[in-house]
């Protein structure tokens, strides 16, 4: 694991090893991943604020499943735990859990700086 | 059909979406994507039923979940035989039970293994290749009893059965034998519509000849004929 276990190299390498091994590709890929998650984060805020439950469940549920392809477990299960509460209209409770999804997001945004590193040689 | 298969993949992260073409164009699939499941469908009614040899699909989808695309698919004659893989992060049994009494083919959650999505992939399409064959060979069946029934009714095409003789089994041969037996039937049939031709103009002339006959043979012609012949020696004295 990297930054503290926020992505997992191994889930990376699979990515890499699957998709031809271009490193270029993953990399291009883990930025457009975090670019994404970045927007539904900001989707799901947005929701709870608006009290749009229906609006909610998709924007984690996305997190949720991207999250777990790139190995960024715990941002996934976090976005699990979301997507469970806007399913029973619990948006007090998604507000409560959203400063543990923005530091999780930082902490997968420096992860995914190391593993484009790491791929390129360069950062990102 | 390209390479391993033509898939359509369906799925609204354009992310996950990405990832999921780059990985299956590695293990040979030729992949047409879409969005949502609107586009999804017009996409394949929008092309022949065998485009496409399987589908992927993602569940939570706007515009069209994959529920109703499953359902519109599975309802559409021209599709329901198209073999449909779901792939969702709805990871409750409910949701897999669901779409496999819909139809579904295979379920598989996400993050997908890629060895796993190849391998259900395989599964899926080689089973999809039996069923195409199996209704290829119902169809040349229904071919060959149509082709028989036209033969009673007159109205058998030769031609209509050259591609069931190209099968190499024994409804190819079947085929064979009937083609040969419906040319050998319309030969004799030409044949005789010949002979009974040339017999119509044989009887003609003979119908002509004998009402000549009788005509020349009647006592009024004979009479006249007498007649005539006087006036003409009167005529010459």
């Amino acid at each position: 694991m990297t930054a503290g276990g926020a992505i997992d190299p191994e889930a990376i390498d699979a990515m890499l090893g699957n998709t031809g091994g271009d490193p270029a590709f993953v990399a291009e890929i883990l930025g457009d991943y975090l670019d994404d998650t970045v927007i539904r984060l900001e989707e799901l805020r947005g929701a709870v604020a608006n009290g749009d439950a229906t609006a909610a469940r998709r924007a984690a549920h996305t997190v949720k499943g991207s999250s777990a392809s790139f190995g960024a477990s715990l941002l996934s299960s976090l976005a699990a735990q979301a997507e469970h509460l806007s399913q029973r209209s619990d948006l007090a409770s998604i507000a409560e859990l959203l400063p543990a999804l923005s530091t999780e997001l930082e902490r997968v945004r420096i992860a995914l700086h190391a593993e484009h590193t790491r791929l390129l040689g360069t950062g990102s | 059909m390209t390479g391993a298969g033509n898939i359509l993949a369906v799925e609204d992260n354009p992310v996950n979406l990405k990832l999921l073409i780059r990985t299956l164009e590695q293990q040979g699939y030729a992949v047409c994507p879409a969005t949502n499941g609107r586009d999804a469908l017009d996409i394949l009614c929008g092309r022949h039923p065998r485009s496409f040899d399987i589908v992927l699909l993602d569940i939570e989808m706007p515009v069209m979940n994959g529920y109703e695309v499953l359902q519109a698919i599975k309802e559409n004659p021209g599709l329901r035989e198209l073999p449909v893989v779901m792939i969702s992060a709805v990871n409750e049994m409910e949701s897999v039970v669901r779409c496999i009494q819909m139809g579904a083919a295979d379920y598989l959650h996400k993050p997908f293994n890629a060895e796993l999505l190849r391998a259900r992939i395989s599964a899926s399409l080689a089973s999809k290749r039996l069923r195409d064959l199996e209704l290829e060979y119902l169809e040349q069946v229904h071919r060959l009893t149509t082709a028989a029934t036209g033969l009673e009714a007159g109205s058998y095409e030769l031609g209509v059965l050259d591609p069931v003789t190209e099968r190499t089994d024994e409804l190819g041969a079947l085929a064979r034998v009937f083609r040969s037996m419906a040319r050998e039937v319309r030969i004799r049939e030409e044949r005789l519509i010949a002979q009974v031709q040339e017999l119509r103009i044989e009887i003609d002339e003979q119908r002509q000849t004998q009402q000549v006959a009788e005509i020349t043979e009647s006592d009024f012609y004979k009479r006249i004929s007498a007649e005539a012949e006087a006036l003409r020696q009167i005529v010459e004295s």
